[in-house]
């Protein structure tokens, strides 16, 4: 239960920064209160209450708005090309990389992710070699074809973390209902001992052992968008480096 | 091909004995009497990589304190300083043979510091307790402690030494701090989630970015008014990806290195214009930079690749990324 007690924890701190935000800790240049001053002259601008609450995290924000989102790493639906790629412009390649075939099957094989990263520099450099004058070209549409597959992956797997989220929570309240429905229910010896009584209490046990195992498989689901992106920055640099 | 410190030292020593000279590069080429280490703490490690500037190969891994974060070099470079974040001190290790020499007392959770120019006090910025530590290096104590913003993190000091620039995460401020009186001067409101304070070696600005807020402030230390917003756009890229933190200035004052996070890019600005020249694609999620002591090449840490890249300065352009530890984080280069 603790990672969901958590993340809602962080939710409603996050919206309490920002309401606090515009009341007491954003001074502006042009506020002119005075310090809380001795002989000595103190800075013009003073420091708001020690108390304040804490900065949302970079991506933070984004969370506070999705309670669905139960990962560390801030939540980036789609992954942006310019993040790993300084060539031309993609927007017409990535229209049209699919109409090569011998394209379609390299960037297949690119991205499956039993091709390991030495396959795919020497697959890139067998590809290059062949490309002729029209390397170039076709090494964007390569990469093209890379970015939007990897980048169509994660966004299903984001998808998928936030369907688990929710399931999460679901069971997490029907946890915490029947824990307080048992406790309402057996207040004695005799309706704890009774067979109605081991079974509620069984399946709660149950429930509580799904819930713990998933939670803990959460930090592995969570990585999984982060190692697509990486995938696709590494398949990005070895693309680039074979144009020049 | 020689890298430019080697092109430099040749000519010099040329004018001495052109013949030995040329020897002496000979003889020295396996292991240039010039070559500089480079340092890098590894966040999810717990090391240290320690790589030799001409080669970039791995000199050794040292095993550091729980999460290293902030680096830092003694002004002679033969002592490094790190942020062991977790273990709640500052180790000093010798640059020389990487033994661990001593730890310094540092607050709970240290990011990041400053070392005084002279190298005594180094100025700690403790994120939990919304205070800068003061400790003098020689005798490892706490001299002092100044209550600041919340969350503490980015630190600056001037090239006298005189002024500390301390930025606080939660407050958004720049605080300008004497460090003879150790009392703020004057609090800066900046853009959202400040991380990073750099002078310009001019000492007449200070250079505070924001992450969150995607800019970089420009304040006047004489006037403490912010005199410029520099604000960045990448085709390709989400806004929101546009997440400045490094910053570094070269020496002569005219160009600028903005590291801009999971953008994977380093902005060139003119210091003058403050026009953006470039965006060099680096690494994944670059933070922290550093400057090779020739100021040739300036190194950045990508923590999400697991790397490094190398800039040249003259040709801005990147010559080649390292692969170092998980989570690359701070990064310091000494002779």
């Amino acid at each position: 239960m603790k990672p969901l007690a958590r993340l809602s924890a962080a939710a409603l701190l996050t919206f309490a920064v920002g309401g606090a935000n515009a009341q007491e800790t954003a001074p502006t240049a042009g506020d002119t209160s005075p310090p809380a001053e001795t002989a000595q002259p103190g800075p013009k601008t003073p420091l708001p209450p020690r108390d304040a609450p804490r900065a949302p995290e970079t991506g933070r924000r984004a969370v506070a708005k999705d309670p669905d989102w139960p990962c560390m790493q801030p939540k980036v639906s789609t992954l942006s090309y310019g993040q790993m790629w300084s060539g031309p412009p993609l927007d017409d390649a990535i229209k049209t990389w699919r109409t090569d075939s011998a394209i379609e099957d390299l960037v297949e094989r690119l991205v499956a992710r039993r091709t390991t990263m030495d396959e795919a520099k020497s697959l890139l450099d067998a590809f290059a070699r062949g490309a002729g004058d029209q390397k170039a070209q076709k090494l964007t549409l390569i990469f093209a074809g890379v970015f939007e597959e990897l980048n169509d992956q994660r966004s299903r797997i984001i998808a998928g973390i936030e369907r688990y989220a929710r399931k999460q929570r679901a069971l997490s309240d029907r946890i915490k209902d029947e824990s307080v429905r048992i406790a309402a229910t057996q207040k004695d010896m005799a309706s704890q001992m009774s067979p109605e009584g081991q079974k509620d209490q069984q399946a709660l046990d149950w429930d509580t052992r799904i819930y713990d195992e998933r939670t803990q498989s959460l930090t592995y689901v969570c990585e999984s968008p982060v190692i697509l992106e990486q995938r696709a920055f590494d398949l990005g640099r070895e693309i680039q480096s074979r144009l020049d | 091909m020689k890298s430019p410190i080697s092109r430099r030292a040749v000519p010099a020593l040329a004018k001495a004995a052109a013949v030995f000279a040329g020897l002496a590069a000979l003889i020295a080429a396996p292991a240039p009497a010039w070559a500089a280490k480079v340092f890098v703490t590894n966040e999810r490690d717990h090391t240290m990589t320690v790589l030799d500037s001409e080669s970039l190969k791995t000199l050794q891994t040292v095993k550091t304190g729980r999460r290293p974060r902030g680096l830092t070099a003694s002004p002679d470079g033969k002592l490094i300083y790190v942020c062991a974040s977790d273990d709640n001190r500052v180790e000093v290790y010798d640059a020389n043979d990487y033994k661990l020499l001593r730890t310094l007392p540092s607050g709970p959770d240290p990011e990041l510091f400053v070392l005084h120019p002279s190298g005594n006090p180094l100025y700690i910025a403790n994120e939990d307790d919304a205070l800068v530590t003061i400790v003098d290096t020689e005798t490892g104590k706490v001299v002092g402690e100044i209550p600041v913003g919340v969350e503490p993190e980015g630190m600056g000091i001037s090239p006298d030494g005189k002024t500390l620039v301390n930025t606080s995460e939660t407050t958004s401020m720049a605080h300008f701090i004497d460090t003879t009186t150790k009392q703020i001067v004057e609090n800066v409101l900046v853009d959202s989630r400040p991380r990073v304070a750099q002078f310009t070696p001019d000492a007449k600005f200070t250079w505070v970015s924001a992450e969150v807020g995607g800019t970089v402030s420009v304040i006047d230390n004489a006037s403490h008014e912010v005199v410029k917003k520099i604000t960045f756009q990448i085709p390709g890229v989400n806004d929101e990806a546009i997440q400045p933190v490094g910053i570094r200035i070269t020496k002569d004052g005219n160009t600028a290195f903005v590291a801009l996070g999971p953008a994977n890019r380093v902005a060139i600005v003119d210091t003058h214009t403050y026009e953006i020249k470039k965006y060099l694609l680096v690494g994944q999620r670059v933070w922290q930079m550093a400057f090779s002591p020739d100021e040739s090449v300036l190194y950045t840490t990508n923590g999400n690749s697991n790397d490094i890249s190398v800039i040249d300065v003259a040709s801005q352009k990147v010559t080649k990324s390292v692969t170092v530890g998980r989570g690359p984080w701070g990064v310091v280069a000494v002779p």
